[in-house]
């Protein structure tokens, strides 16, 4: 939700039994007592203050004026990826909202001054000033394609927008995943167009480090152009793009269009007989969900009711209000894609779907607290190992970047790959 | 200098020696983070407020030994400390401001499973879902506390009560416990049974010194007698697989229930059928779980919002779902299970008991419901049969509605009684907190009392508002050791962010522990910290005079936190004041 105060959330927060299922997966379904936890800050810092029922307390004891700010407070507050483990596992059982108060923690902070911290300034300022998060000038954006011959969305009306996202369009060493992209989806008959220089950022970095003027300014914006192309729908195939996107634009202003994830075209494609894959892969894989694309991927409903309680002391929502929790995100599309790749041997790992062990990415971890990051990438190529596979196959800029630095910081033997790479592969094409 | 309470500030160079042995990274003194051990659930009923006193430094020890260094510091400095595992409730703080905290999260290994022997040896951090999860790898389980699977192994056998619900199978956390690591209020390291002479952990009760009853006798020290560091507890067989696999996302779960395994909730015409049929099937030695769910948290359990709970509840249809038993049974093969089923449906009949889920819903049991139901509404007329009837039928129709089989509400059952994974949906989902009461660990029989009491007491704290109208009977318990005894608690839903709660609450409390003075209904669990004791120990021989000398003898200064345990003069001060005929503040 956006613009919320603490103060709207002073129940749930007091309603916190700290009882420390946020910790864990949903307690059916911990296979092991080594991948049992399913928080990394809790799981790298240990302090209560870091799981996600401790951040609800410090959310209410900043409220309650028992506590202000301090150095120490805001590493509780953004040595976090954001992830939403503690989200999903609480609300297996009950009905609070610990993202939405670790979201409105950040804003607060945002709001009163002491954040961004230092390592997030540049990126925001870079969103202000560049429209990209990568401190690039406006015009490189577009450079990934110059070389592909694929439709201006701007120019020319088109079925399908590929958004390529910040970081698909300004790393080099990741942008092949895009042209790739754009490849597959002409070879399916997809009519498929891009934006170009003319693409802005999804504005993600901002709503998750809690700089939400400027997450609204960035979604209004894209929200206008991407209306006023017509288009029938929009392919994201970074999943941070995809869940800003899908599930917080809908709280800034209205869409004509539909988001969709490249798997879930991937998936629809294969199904439809426009993908047939020829080539073998000969790889064993297990697929790393991220985090935006499954649990974070549910469309967020506005929902401005009140608090009900009947029965004395049941409390309800009136109107019935819609708890996202994580059922309804993109889990099955990218294993379809996988199942139907010749010569590829699926081996999940023990915490996967929703409650899946992020890479340790997002959140501006990465930027802030890298060492954190890369402590949880570790975790999850530990995880990946444990399957025998070779290879790990994840949809999403940021997880196959920092995953990958945690296999070479592991000197692990693992690769780790786009899903759509593997699918290039299984057409019999080159990844460009 | 002392703080506000008269707890000692935490000297500088104090707390630079307590990081010292912790490392720097485990140590902190920063208030928000102080804070979220102080915020403690039932701490409103217990001090009149979400948190209790704030900790004046939070230490990560990683072992044993800096265990030991911590407590030795602590002795010498004349701080108060308190350790923590997963940190649950009130009872892992204080009331009073500036104790150090010791938080054992980085001691969680699981040591040792001994599969000829069948047990475990696990450091403190270790919790039911995941020794369980190891244990059932080689064909072993674990019992698991009812506050559920997300709870220490080690807390509940060396320091807390520890009842579940596979209790007349696995016997409880209390009598599992089969040797420990402690370190002693002084910060001196014992090992007690025997370990210490054999390096093996097969009983607690030597050749090594048997402390088990002193250390933590009917409801533990509640961090009263220094830190236990390791413990031993006896592991059961398992004769499913390896690994419960489910299909599904969350909230729902779906699984199959293993071969020769299934789950029941069987409803009695009364609290006599259902007190003949337990104990008549712990006698029998036919059940993995036998448990009594009052009917809002059964069907809270199952359903995943509480709007969707309200929704089947509203309509008043649970009314005689009152007197259930939930049974699980677990067998080796198909020849054991056609046995305990016969057996278990024998004496079923025998005590007029229908079975309203099953693993059994296939046509065949479709036939049997529709009979009996039939058969029911001759006898006791459409809407009382509809009652008992309706809602089951409704969770199956929904269910069916969304791709599963009508045996779900028997396969979620299953889930939740053998991992323990839905308490927090069951209970704290309604409004947020509960309390609860009565509870003695007695025959059978007087526990069916203790039910009957405790939901006539609740009944008028409802009437005034204070607590959730959850139709007042939402007795907890079961049948431990085959039968041998049982327990069955009074549990108390309310909102803790609501001051009727708050002020109110602590009222519900007082009264179920006069009822079960007065009505000799044995010995509550409430019975924790010196106002409890004050009421209880004048009926029972005095034992606050016993409890007193151990901790006195152990922790002459009194350092290890004892507010959830005992104070020799701060009890016999309320004992006075009971006997003057005073009201006593039940806070502590």
């Amino acid at each position: 939700m956006l613009g919320r105060a603490l103060a709207d959330y002073e129940k749930d927060m007091t309603r916190c039994a700290r009882c420390s299922l946020c910790k864990w997966p949903p307690l059916a379904q911990v296979k092991s007592i080594r991948f049992s936890q399913v928080c990394p800050a809790i799981s790298r810092y240990n302090f209560h203050a870091y799981s996600g029922g401790g951040k609800m307390i410090v959310g209410l004891s900043k409220l309650k004026g028992r506590v202000d700010y301090s150095e120490e407070m805001l590493n509780v507050i953004y040595r976090c990826s954001v992830c939403g483990a503690c989200d999903i596992s609480c609300k297996y059982s009950r009905d609070l909202e610990p993202l939405e108060v670790l979201h409105t923690l950040r804003a607060t902070c945002v709001r009163d001054g002491v954040a961004p911290l230092p390592a997030h300034r540049p990126i925001l300022d870079s969103m202000r000033n560049y429209d990209n998060v990568w401190m690039q000038p406006r015009k490189k954006r577009g450079s990934w394609a110059r070389k592909l011959e694929v439709k201006d969305a701007a120019e020319q009306p088109v079925d399908t927008l590929y958004f390529v996202g910040c970081t698909y369009a300004l790393r080099p060493e990741l942008s092949g995943v895009a042209r790739t992209t754009v490849r597959v989806l002409q070879d399916a008959g997809v009519d498929v167009g891009i934006l170009g220089e003319e693409e802005l950022c999804c504005g993600s970095p901002a709503y998750t480090i809690g700089d939400e003027e400027l997450f609204v300014e960035n979604a209004r914006r894209n929200i206008e152009m991407l209306n006023s192309l017509g288009v029938r729908r929009v392919v994201a195939s970074c999943a941070g793009c995809y869940g800003v996107l899908k599930t917080k634009y809908p709280l800034v202003a209205p869409a004509n269009f539909q988001v969709l994830n490249v798997t879930e075209l991937l998936a629809e494609l294969i199904e439809q007989g426009r993908l047939v894959f020829t080539n073998p892969i000969g790889r064993s894989v297990t697929y790393h969900d991220p985090c935006h694309l499954g649990r974070q991927s549910e469309t967020r409903k506005e929902w401005n009711g009140t608090e009900r309680k009947v029965l004395n002391h049941l409390v309800i929502q009136d109107p019935p209000k819609e708890f996202n929790r994580g059922t309804y995100g993109v889990y099955e599309a990218p294993r379809r894609v996988l199942a139907a790749l010749p010569g590829v041997e699926l081996t999940e790992m023990e915490r996967i779907r929703e409650y899946s062990f992020c890479c340790g990415s997002g959140g501006g971890a990465k930027s802030a607290f890298p060492e954190f990051a890369l402590a949880t990438a570790r975790e999850r190529v530990e995880e990946a190992e444990n399957t025998g596979a070779e290879l790990v196959a994840t949809a999403c800029p940021w997880c196959e970047s920092n995953i990958s630095e945690g296999i070479a910081d592991a000197g692990s033997r693992l690769e780790c790959a786009s899903l759509i790479e593997l699918v290039a592969k299984g057409l019999g094409g080159d990844v460009s | 200098m002392t703080t506000t309470t008269g707890t000692p500030i935490l000297r500088d160079e104090v707390y630079a020696e307590l990081a010292g042995i912790v490392g720097e990274e485990n140590a902190t003194r920063e208030p928000a983070i102080l804070d979220t051990y102080a915020f403690q659930y039932i701490a409103e009923i217990v001090v009149g407020d979400s948190y209790m006193g704030r900790p004046g430094v939070v230490v990560l020890p990683g072992s044993a030994e800096e265990v030991q260094a911590i407590v030795r510091l602590c002795n010498r400095e004349g701080l108060k400390y308190k350790a923590v595992s997963t940190g649950w409730g009130a009872y892992g703080a204080a009331p009073e401001d500036g104790l150090v905290q010791l938080d054992l999260r980085r001691m969680n290994r699981i040591v040792e499973i001994d599969t000829r022997n069948m047990y475990a040896v696990v450091e403190p951090y270790v919790v039911g879902t995941t020794l369980q999860a190891e244990a059932m790898k080689v064909g072993l389980n674990t019992h698991i506390v009812g506050a559920g699977a997300n709870t220490s192994v080690l807390a509940s056998a060396t320091s807390v009560m520890g009842q579940g619900t596979t209790g007349v199978s696995t016997g409880f956390s209390n009598r599992n416990l089969l040797g420990f690591e402690w370190v002693m209020p002084d910060g001196e390291l014992l090992r007690v049974g025997s370990f210490e002479d054999s390096g093996e952990w097969f009983t607690g009760d030597g050749p090594g010194p048997s402390l088990r009853g002193l250390i933590r006798g009917f409801a533990g020290a509640f961090g009263g007698l220094g830190v236990f560091t390791k413990c031993a507890v006896k592991l059961y067989p398992w004769y499913g697989p390896a690994r419960l696999e489910l299909r599904g996302v969350s909230p729902d779960y779906d699984l199959d229930i293993p071969e020769n395994h299934a789950a029941y909730i069987i409803d009695f015409p009364g609290w006599e059928e259902m007190k003949d049929f337990g104990n008549m099937v712990g006698e029998a030695e036919i059940a993995f779980s036998m448990c009594h769910n009052a009917p809002a948290p059964a069907i809270a359990s199952m359903t995943d919002s509480n709007l969707s709970f309200y929704e089947l509840w509203k309509g008043g249809l649970f009314a005689n779902m009152k007197h259930t038993l939930e049974v699980v049974i677990t067998a080796r093969d198909a020849e054991e299970f056609a046995y305990q089923e016969g057996v278990l449906r024998d004496i079923e009949k025998r005590c007029r008991g229908r079975e309203i889920v099953s693993s059994h819903y296939d046509l065949h049991y479709f036939a049997d419901l529709v009979l009996g139901l039939a058969r029911g509404m001759r006898k006791a007329g459409l809407r009382t049969t509809a009652r008992s009837a309706l809602p089951i039928l409704r969770f199956v129709l929904e269910a069916l509605r969304k791709g599963r089989t009508p045996d779900a509400f028997a396969k979620t059952l299953y889930l939740a009684l053998v991992k323990q994974n839905l308490q927090a949906r069951g209970i704290f989902r309604f409004g947020g907190s509960f309390w609860t009461s009565m509870g003695a660990l007695t025959s059978w029989d007087c526990c069916i009392e203790n039910a009957k009491e405790g939901e006539r007491i609740k009944r008028s704290w409802i009437e005034k508002g204070v607590l959730m109208d959850d139709g007042a009977e939402n007795a907890w318990g079961g049948l431990y050791e085959s039968g041998c005894y049982g327990h069955l608690e009074e549990l108390a839903v309310y909102d803790q962010s609501d001051p009727v709660c708050k002020e109110g609450g602590i009222g519900f409390v007082v009264d179920t522990v006069k009822a079960t003075i007065e009505k000799h209904l044995a010995f509550s669990l409430n019975a924790v910290g010196d106002p409890m004791h004050a009421a209880y120990s004048p009926h029972v021989f005095y034992y606050h005079r016993h409890l007193a000398g151990i901790k006195e003898e152990f922790d002459p200064g009194a350092l290890s936190d004892a507010t959830f345990y005992i104070d020799r003069e701060g009890t016999e001060e309320f004992i006075r004041a009971l006997e003057a005929g005073e009201e006593i503040d039940m806070r502590l």
